[in-house]
């Protein structure tokens, strides 16, 4: 879907922010930024145990602010190489749904019976400081990797097992849970505190994790607990991951991350089904204003008055504010608008992840801090007016947001202080030599390898039945060129994003210059493609400097005309 | 050898032909001749590879034509389709080029272009060799066809090579429809085993050694080309009278239409004509 309307052209001044669409390695903001995202409070090094005069202490992240007390979640790190301290957490992706998280530090060179007895003493800790946090002592989950996932597993079956409790921290307090995720957790049969050793019919709701890569903790481990709990008649359930390695960022993709969060939603919020995000996606589709009035992943949630539509009207958006906004004074911000996809609404770009890569980036000094607003958009006719102009929602965004933005937020009120962004809006802003690397190996690979089937190809110019006459298998031809440009567009994506029109002119004209024959036209397609791209970045970053045009703008003025001469004046196939 | 053993191909569920058998040996030239709709085209299809019959079997060599790699079929036998539509502006003469791609890397860039030139020689498409394919016309395309096909076939100089040709002659003039079946003949003097679908009883008359009569699916008669080429059976199979007249001692068909056939006892007059 092209956002290429006249608002396209306001300009930009943040070239950044494209780059960070198309590149996309940089994941949630977690511990390793220094500051908290907006919405988000936490806590460091709490102590909720003392052991042989040395503090345990726990994190404690918290949605900011919630309305009634939310499902807490023990997070329990593992001890594998980089992944052993709390400080390693998916925190913030949970409470992105609206659960706090304690990420606790525990003696994680002790025996299984000293660790379980720390988680357990957590447990109690957080139940009695309840209030403070504004959980709900009545739902607590435990979420671990690793040996940390042993434990997790362990505060799930022996809920009631007073030999594990230990006899630190607080007392009078229950340490049972009421979900367990475990993701990659050894069982240990050879010692007696293990998961295995504990299994009753009234253990907690368990959802195991493992890769069928991992190395270090065999996959029947996870079989045989979660074949155990079943047997028990426990709900529990396990996620084989295909390939996936004993590794935390690898087992913790979004869709795991997502399936977790759902887990939670039906185990400790009594939802059924989908939960999270996902669920709120489902809701029907309305206009100018989305039902799901929440803060969500780092935004805020906004409505504007909307006269354009008439009086008392509102339209709604979601805005990211910079992390210093609130302390920077008089510091005035650009502002991007980030015009969301047809059949998706405001949400989507939480959800994929666009908020939180600006966030990373804006916190890792990749980019400079800016405001994004997120409009509502319409599902029929998106971001223009329609033609009776009923749904004029081009004009709701040009005459109503932007004055609105411009005049509730300190922005740089400019044309030049405003860019336009969605997805499918290409370009070459953030290309580094880190990003073309591995595209470039691809590349590599994938295109010289095209052009010795260049001569099969023209035979293909005589049909399909002809050219196996003449020798060429083709339905072997087809599925290896698939396979070939498939990899050869996916790397060029994985550079620029898309950049629309490149792929469909290039070839043409090179075939109306140099003739159809592909052992020229192959290699000269891809440097004449080449050089328009570069051609129409430099023109795009020129024609309205020291803003930028989106250089899909530029490439679709030029092959939008071109496609239809194309299409009109000159059939493709003549002779048939 | 290629043989059809008691083939069927069917289509939609309509059995397009059935219990064919039909051989084609090297060195001979078979027409296959029969009204439209009789199979004729399904029959070439079936013995090129690009229809897998439904019951029986086309070997080549005593081997199953799907046994056959694309690649090794191509050096064997030369197919002209009857369509001859080519997608974007390749030259005549690149046209004519593509039949010898199974040859690429066995013969050299030179000599695949000599044998390009000499088939478009053949067909006296030389004159317009350079211009796009697109811009020819009907007659001129056919010859360019016909010259990529002689050319697949001369590319490989021995074993048994085959030319399967779905009415070669068809949008030509006289005179280069004797030239392009002769060139198909002088082949079966080197060997080449030529099957063609022909519509032109004079034309299968004068160059085929043998004759398979199609109708409705069926091979009505097969054998060779004097014995064959019956006027009753002719007349039967095509619905229409054909006779046979001998001029320089060479049999000439002639199809007078329904209108002058006055003294074949077997016709009745259509209702409401007058005399």
């Amino acid at each position: 879907m092209k956002h290429q309307g006249p608002l396209a052209v306001i300009g930009t001044v943040i070239v950044a922010a494209t780059s960070l669409m198309a590149g996309g390695q940089q994941g949630a903001p977690n511990e390793g930024r220094p500051q908290p995202g907006p919405r988000l409070t936490i806590e460091r090094d709490l102590e909720y145990a003392r052991v042989d005069n040395r503090p345990l202490t726990l994190d404690v992240y918290r949605p900011d602010p919630v309305n009634a007390p939310t499902p807490v979640i023990v997070w329990i790190h593992g001890v594998k190489g980089g992944d052993s301290t709390k400080a390693t957490t998916p925190a913030v992706a949970l409470t992105t749904p609206g659960y706090a998280v304690a990420s606790i530090g525990y003696r994680s060179g002790a025996n299984a019976a000293a660790r379980v007895a720390d988680a357990k003493a957590a447990v109690r800790w957080l139940r009695a400081n309840a209030p403070r946090f504004n959980i709900d002592p009545a739902k607590v989950g435990v979420f671990g990797y690793d040996s940390g996932a042993a434990i997790a597993a362990i505060l799930g079956t022996g809920g009631d097992v007073q030999a594990l409790e230990g006899n630190e921290g607080t007392p009078g307090q229950s340490s049972r849970v009421q979900a367990v995720v475990a993701v990659a957790g050894p069982v240990d049969r050879s010692d007696p505190v293990n998961a295995l050793a504990y299994v009753s019919k009234d253990d907690a709701p368990t959802l195991l994790v493992h890769g069928t890569a991992d190395s270090v903790v065999p996959t029947l481990q996870s079989q045989a607990l979660v074949a155990s709990l079943k047997v028990a008649g426990v709900n529990a359930t396990l996620d084989l991951q295909v390939g996936v390695p004993h590794e935390l960022n690898r087992l913790l993709s979004p869709s795991t991350l997502q399936q977790v969060t759902t887990f939670f939603d039906q185990t400790l919020r009594g939802a059924r089904g989908a939960g999270g995000l996902t669920n709120y996606l489902a809701t029907p589709m309305t206009e100018y204003v989305d039902p799901v009035a929440l803060d969500l992943g780092g935004t805020l949630y906004k409505t504007y008055p909307t006269p354009v539509r008439g009086p008392g009207t509102i339209a709604s958006y979601r805005l990211y504010l910079p992390p210093d906004y609130e302390t920077s004074g008089s510091r005035r911000y650009p502002v991007i608008y980030f015009m969301h996809g047809a059949s998706v609404d405001s949400k989507r770009p939480i959800v994929s992840g666009y908020v939180a890569r600006i966030d990373a980036a804006i916190r890792s000094g990749v980019m400079p801090p800016v405001i994004v607003v997120i409009p509502q958009g319409l599902n029929q006719n998106l971001w223009m007016d329609s033609r009776d102009g009923t749904r004029p929602m081009e004009s709701v965004v040009i005459k109503n947001l932007i004055p609105h933005i411009d005049a509730t937020y300190r922005t740089i009120a400019i044309r030049e202080g405003r860019a336009i962004e969605g997805h499918s809006m290409g370009g070459f802003g953030a290309v580094s030599w880190t990003a073309i690397l591995p595209s470039l190996l691809v590349l590599a690979v994938a295109v010289p390898t095209l052009l010795p089937v260049a001569h099969l190809l023209d035979a293909l110019a005589l049909g399909e039945r002809e050219a196996g006459h003449v020798g060429v298998d083709v339905e072997r031809l087809k599925r290896r060129l698939v396979a070939q440009v498939a990899l050869a567009v996916g790397a060029s994506v994985a550079i620029s994003g898309t950049v629309g029109f490149v792929g469909l002119i290039a070839p043409h004209i090179v075939r109306l210059l140099l003739g159809p024959s592909h052992r020229t036209l192959l290699p000269a397609a891809a440097l004449f493609g080449g050089t328009f791209v570069v051609l129409a970045d430099a023109l795009a970053r020129t024609v309205v400097a020291p803003a930028e045009l989106p250089i899909g703008v530029l490439t679709a003025l030029v092959g939008g005309p071109f496609f239809l001469w194309l299409l009109s004046g000159r059939p493709l196939r003549p002779g048939s | 050898m290629i043989r059809a053993q008691k083939i069927a191909v069917c289509a939609g569920g309509k059995t397009l032909i059935e219990d064919v058998s039909l051989d084609l040996a090297g060195g001979e030239f078979v027409a296959v001749i029969g009204p439209n709709g009789a199979g004729k085209s399904t029959l070439l299809a079936a013995l090129a590879g690009d229809r897998h019959p439904a019951r029986g079997q086309v070997l080549l060599d005593g081997r199953p034509l799907p046994q056959w790699s694309r690649l090794t079929l191509a050096r064997r036998r030369a197919v002209l389709p009857q369509s001859s539509a080519v997608a974007f502006d390749f030259t005549a003469r690149q046209v004519a080029a593509l039949g010898l791609l199974a040859f690429r890397g066995r013969l050299s860039e030179r000599q695949m272009r000599d044998l390009a030139e000499q088939a478009l020689d053949e067909t006296e498409a030389v004159a317009f060799a350079d211009q796009p394919y697109s811009v020819l016309s009907g007659g001129e395309r056919q010859r360019v066809q016909l010259a990529r096909v002689l050319a697949q076939c001369d590319a490989q100089p021995f074993g048994g090579r085959f030319l399967l040709l779905d009415e070669p002659i068809a949008g030509l003039d006289l005179a280069h429809q004797h030239a392009a079946l002769a060139s198909a003949r002088r082949r079966t003097d080197r060997g080449v085993g030529v099957l063609a679908v022909l519509h032109d009883l004079n034309m299968a008359s004068r160059y085929a050694d043998r004759i398979g009569i199609l109708e409705r699916g069926e091979l009505k008669a097969v054998g060779p080309t004097s014995a064959t080429l019956d006027p009753d059976l002719l007349s039967a199979v095509f619905a229409t009278p054909i006779v046979r007249l001998t001029t320089d001692g060479r049999a000439v068909f002639v199809s007078p239409g329904q209108n002058i056939a006055k003294e074949s006892p077997t016709e009745h007059k259509p209702a409401g004509f007058a005399g």
